[in-house]
């Protein structure tokens, strides 16, 4: 009778033991599963969210890149220009001034920042209908932003996210639809 | 009727004797140069509760500014000088010393001992002497401290409001420097005693595991604070340039895990504890051990989700994915063991008690403040609200209550086990308990407002924002302080019914009630009087 319950008992133990295990094993096999199907995807072209929308050169789309060239290979003395369609502005964050601080863009119309930062580790920070544009510049490394403005006209203001100094919460600049 | 006049004398006679009786000079050196692991334990949560106390009074004043949505500039500088007081004395002071507090309790609480205590205590004071020099230079740089601004002495930004020479500014970084570096040398030496002392062939048990494996995480990470204050120290020095996306990395590297030091080292206090108020076992203490590694290897390793919006590559962002949710599974399973144990207790779990309560309320907190992190990691939701309020609602409810409350636990666990036989009074309980309340539901409210006016665009750092979150930061800093009263009430009254517990004459207490302990204390009317050594133990 004791040998059987002492059975039991081991078999109970040996139980909980394997259900504690299999739980543990099942959790790490459903991050490792995920983390599979994100590179798998990511890999082959079918997700692209890691790349779009990151203040990186690579994260802006295709024919932007091409446009940033043909920008770059001859930057304009006002710091924008329309190419193909397409509105490129080189902007530099000053302590505590954005340079230029008005954009003027068509509705609907391509823009690309491209975000500079000489002074202060700093930011860009705008509200659209469409979504909030979020980024962060440091020194020596321009950060690059690409968005659509919004098909409604009006004045969309830019704030300073970063705390780059005692003036940075009174920064802002606006992007003036028309 | 109550007769407060009698009850006010009573309460200025207890205090008054108590320090007559306990502030001779043996008493305070023993105190400060504590020759006892649990005097260790003391020591730094008193430096957890004096830091905590100026980062308190510092949030106080800059809630105090951001009730009014049109601050002028010129109280920018003020403003930033309490806002990075706020922020190193919470990061640099509370969590290191209370983190080591936790890991020297459950090295306690292991049956192991420290041996090298002379350098513990000389290490503590270096540190939180370092941090003394470094805040009274007038920091403005933001707890972050960010290059290139963080050494930067013009016309347009001051990075200390006081010390504006090189050399001075220099001495501050190397200071913070000494600081997290003497502080990382602390928890190895733990570590190295608490393996010295281990008995030989036996499983330690799981607070002492997590208090260890912990302490790890911190001797690893808080030296690369060391390095990057190091580096600004240099700069100053002898001029050698600083990288600022580097710099940011570095920072990170420890920036992330830090905020861990509390948190996890308390889980394996709460493994400790919560069977205890739910009268049953660990529902799975397997788990508690596997969930080491997660948490272990989540934490050292998910500095890049703070630098979703900064130009890094693809490839360490899909990293972060991973190492996120690996710190994300375990924690969930840190929620759901404890909750089992809780749920499936058949004699019903003790709320009423204070510790019970405390220990409580912190899970609840940490669920609540984790569920809305949830979102934070992910490449594509993080910039919504980077460097919202958002952020800062989701850390701050985990700081005040998984760390806060949870440290309070812990903090009354510490006065029954010094004074053995100590059961706080019906009165007492339920004061506490009331006190443990009244700080959560107004500091998750607090919390929860704060990430709704993130969510719609109320940026952090700023003084000066649009009329839009008047209300918001109104209630917020309303919320705050009808809080505070709460925990000053749970700690106060454990630590009166402390000090005013008493044994009959040379009746010698009760053993601590956890496993392989080897100490006793023996009371004399009122107050400690030796600590006694068995099994070697001191």
């Amino acid at each position: 009778m004791t040998y059987l319950k002492l059975q039991t008992d081991m078999d109970k133990e040996r139980l909980l033991h394997n259900a504690e295990l299999i739980w543990f094993i099942v959790m790490i096999c459903l991050v490792v599963g995920y983390f599979s199907w994100q590179v798998s995807i990511i890999l082959s072209g079918k997700n692209v969210s890691y790349r779009y929308g990151l203040p990186l050169f690579s994260g802006l789309p295709k024919f932007a890149q091409n446009e940033v060239i043909e920008f770059e290979h001859d930057p304009p003395s006002n710091l924008t220009e329309v190419i193909n369609g397409t509105l490129i502005v080189n902007m530099t964050i000053y302590q505590y001034y954005f340079k230029p601080d008005l954009i003027v863009a068509k509705p609907g119309q391509p823009v690309v920042i491209i975000l500079n930062s000489p002074n202060a580790t700093a930011g860009f920070y705008l509200r659209l209908p469409s979504g909030v544009i979020n980024v962060n510049v440091v020194p020596g490394i321009p950060s690059y932003i690409y968005f659509v403005a919004p098909n409604q006209p009006g004045n969309y203001t830019w704030y300073e996210p970063e705390y780059i100094g005692w003036g940075f919460s009174y920064m802002n600049g606006t992007l003036e639809v028309v | 009727m109550v007769d407060y006049v009698k009850l006010g004398k009573d309460f200025i006679r207890v205090v008054s004797s108590w320090i007559k009786r306990n502030l001779t000079r043996e008493n305070i050196k023993r105190f400060t140069f504590p020759q006892t692991t649990l005097g260790v334990v003391w020591l730094f949560l008193s430096g957890a509760i004096a830091w905590l106390i100026i980062t308190g009074i510092a949030a106080m004043n800059l809630r105090a500014y951001l009730t009014n949505a049109a601050n002028p500039q010129a109280i920018a500088p003020t403003y930033y000088l309490f806002l990075t007081i706020h922020g190193w004395s919470a990061m640099l002071g509370v969590v290191p010393n209370a983190a080591i507090a936790v890991i020297a309790y459950s090295i306690y609480k292991g049956g192991l001992r420290i041996e090298r205590y002379k350098l513990v205590d000389s290490l503590f004071w270096i540190s939180n002497l370092a941090l003394v020099f470094a805040e009274l230079g007038g920091p403005d740089t933001g707890w972050y401290m960010y290059p290139p601004q963080a050494i930067e002495e013009n016309a347009v930004f001051k990075a200390f409001l006081i010390y504006t020479t090189p050399i001075l500014i220099g001495l501050a970084y190397l200071a913070l420097a000494i600081n997290s570096g003497g502080e990382a040398a602390i928890t190895a030496i733990l570590i190295g005693d608490a393996y010295r002392t281990r008995a030989k062939g036996q499983k330690i048990n799981i607070f002492t595991a997590y208090g260890i494996a912990f302490a790890l995480v911190i001797a690893l990470s808080l030296p690369a604070l060391t390095g990057a204050t190091l580096w600004y120290a240099l700069h100053f020095f002898f001029g050698i340039p600083v990288i600022p996306l580097l710099w940011l990395i570095l920072f990170w590297f420890y920036g992330h895990p830090v905020v861990y030091y509390v948190p996890f080292p308390l889980f394996g206090f709460f493994y400790y504890a919560v069977p205890k108020y739910a009268g049953r076992p660990l529902f799975s203490e397997r788990w508690a051990r596997w969930n080491i590694y997660l948490l272990a290897i989540g934490t050292m390793s998910v500095w890049v989700h703070h630098l979703q919006t900064f130009p890094l590559p693809v490839v360490l962002r899909l990293w972060i994915t991973l190492s996120t949710l690996l710190l994300a599974s375990g924690s969930g399973l840190t929620v759901l063991n404890l909750g089992l144990t809780i749920l499936l207790s058949k004699a019903g779990y003790n709320w009423k008690d204070p510790i019970g309560m405390a220990l409580l309320a912190a899970l609840v907190g940490f669920i609540l403040a984790g569920i809305q992190a949830l979102p934070l990691p992910f490449n594509i939701v993080n910039p919504i609200v980077h460097n919202t309020y958002y952020v800062v609602g989701h850390f701050h409810m985990m700081i005040w209550t998984l760390i806060l409350v949870g440290f309070t636990a812990m903090a009354l666990d510490v006065l029954k086990t010094t004074k053995p036989g100590l059961e706080f009074s019906g009165i007492a309980s339920t004061i506490m308990n009331m006190g443990v309340i009244w700080w959560t539901v107004p500091f998750l409210a607090a919390g929860y407002l704060m990430s709704v006016e993130g969510f719609l665009g109320m940026l952090r750092r700023w003084i000066f924002y649009p009329l839009t979150f008047h209300s918001y930061n109104l209630a917020i800093s309303i919320l705050a302080e009808l809080g505070i009263p709460g925990l000053v009430m749970t700690l106060g009254v454990g630590l009166l019914e402390f000090l005013t517990f008493s044994l009959p004459i040379g009746k010698e207490a009760q053993l601590p009630s956890s496993p392989s302990l080897g100490g006793g204390i023996v009371m004399q009317q009122g107050g400690l009087v030796k600590e006694v050594k068995l099994d070697g133990r001191k």
